[in-house]
């Protein structure tokens, strides 16, 4: 993937959202639970904020790996089971202060900028 | 490929699919996720998108839409980049003549192609040619104006129809009149620039127009690119039954009429039904009568995949006589 960075600005705004897919993913369970595709889907939505499933998944396997994410299996009679995603409660008490801090983050940035 | 959730996918839909979860199958299994859940979760996301848009039958291009608008850019590409200020105004104002000259021209052509076809004629589909149609193919004439109230030689005509084609990648639609005999005058030689097109496996809209030479049936025929015999042809008249010897017999009555309403609702002989009810009442009604006369009743603004799924249901159980009427 080194091929498709061009310069130093697009290199920094791929290492941004990598950055902050994790705290995404996070919000967009924050009040309930979604299936991948609809993650995909409501994040591929955002301006700015590319991505596909191929990042998006293993992400997610590695979020409940380290117990942020819990997964539930939905049976359905008209098809597969599907796998919804939800906060574990390590998720949920680790979402509020990610958020802070990355405001603080930006407020300091800005506030170097006004100096 | 019968798809979970009531829908039937098509060669092409279940391939592009294929493709899309071979593609991202490596990176998923090296990133430790299951593939198996993601290809599972993409097709019942499609179906669920396509089911609530009332459309049961998935397309390449249903597949492509949804694939497109979710798989944006890669996390690890660079987004498009914000163009500068002056850059962003030109381009605004470039898109805008663009914009104006596109209308522009849409209603030159709208207004002029209305000034050559004024007239809107009562026609008569008759039944195609179903031994030369291939399953999954469909061609249905919906519209006939002309520069005269009636088909006559000399007069000129703007055809306007449906096509499903699903046996090739691509093939040639025609508009043709058959030709009392070979000697006729403009009988053999090249076709006019409006009478043919070029269409992609899929369902679409036609436009074609043909000056009238000779006396004879107008049809519009698929043909393989590159030349061979036509795969399934349509006829269609002013007469309830064709002039041409050619042309087929047309049904005089309909032993049921399948309506489709704007909202993609469906009735069987004036009784509303669901879609999963109009297999058995189809099959009841003609289990083993392929000769019996159906009618689907649409309009020009009915979505194509509810006809489709009509056409479908009634092919299936092994009807021939099935007319399409549109107003």
């Amino acid at each position: 993937m080194a091929g498709l960075v061009s310069d130093p600005f697009d290199n920094w705004t791929v290492q941004v959202r990598k950055g902050i897919l994790e705290l995404c993913i996070l919000n967009a369970l924050e009040d309930h639970e979604r299936y991948g595709y609809e993650l995909v889907k409501t994040l591929a939505a955002l301006p700015g904020f590319g991505i596909t499933e191929g990042t998006l998944y293993p992400l997610l396997s590695r979020l409940r790996a380290q117990g942020l994410v819990k997964t539930r299996l939905e049976e359905s009679a008209e098809g597969p089971a599907r796998k919804y995603y939800a906060l574990s409660p390590a998720g949920r008490a680790s979402v509020a202060p990610m958020n802070e801090y990355l405001t603080d983050l930006f407020s300091a940035c800005r506030e170097l900028r006004q100096k | 490929m019968k798809g979970s959730l009531m829908i039937t996918w098509t060669e092409s839909a279940r391939a592009a699919l294929q493709r899309h979860n071979q593609n991202v199958r490596q990176a998923i299994i090296d990133g430790g996720a299951d593939p198996d859940e993601v290809a599972g979760d993409l097709q019942r996301h499609i179906e669920e998108e396509l089911l609530a848009a009332k459309i049961h039958v998935a397309t390449m291009d249903d597949v492509q839409r949804v694939l497109a608008r979710m798989g944006a850019t890669p996390i690890d590409a660079p987004p498009p980049r914000r163009p500068p200020k002056v850059l962003l105004l030109t381009s605004l104002l470039a898109c805008a003549l663009l914009v104006a000259l596109s209308l522009a021209a849409f209603l030159h052509f709208r207004t002029s192609r209305a000034q050559s076809f004024p007239y809107s004629l009562v026609f008569y589909p008759y039944t195609p040619s179903w031994w030369q149609f291939s399953p999954g193919d469909l061609i249905a004439v919906t519209s006939v104006k002309g520069d005269r109230k009636h088909i006559e030689p000399g007069g000129s005509y703007l055809i306007e129809g449906i096509y499903w084609l699903a046996s090739m990648d691509r093939a040639g639609l025609s508009l043709s009149i058959t030709a009392p005999s070979r000697d006729s005058p403009g009988a053999i030689g090249p076709m006019q620039a409006g009478q043919q097109t070029e269409v992609a496996r899929g369902v679409g809209r036609f436009s074609l127009w043909e000056t009238m030479k000779y006396p004879g049936s107008f049809h519009v025929s698929f043909n393989p690119i590159g030349g061979g015999e036509s795969r399934g042809t349509v006829y269609f008249g002013e007469e309830p039954v064709p002039a041409a010897e050619t042309a087929l017999k047309n049904p005089t009555h309909s032993d049921v009429t399948i309506v489709i309403s704007m909202d993609g609702t469906l009735t069987f002989n004036g009784k509303a039904t669901s879609d999963e009810q109009l297999g058995d009442l189809l099959k009841k009604a003609f289990d083993g009568s392929p000769d019996a006369n159906v009618l689907i009743k649409a309009t020009d603004a009915t979505h194509l995949e509810r006809l489709k799924f009509v056409w479908d249901s009634c092919r299936r159980i092994g009807l021939k006589k099935i007319r399409i009427q549109t107003r």
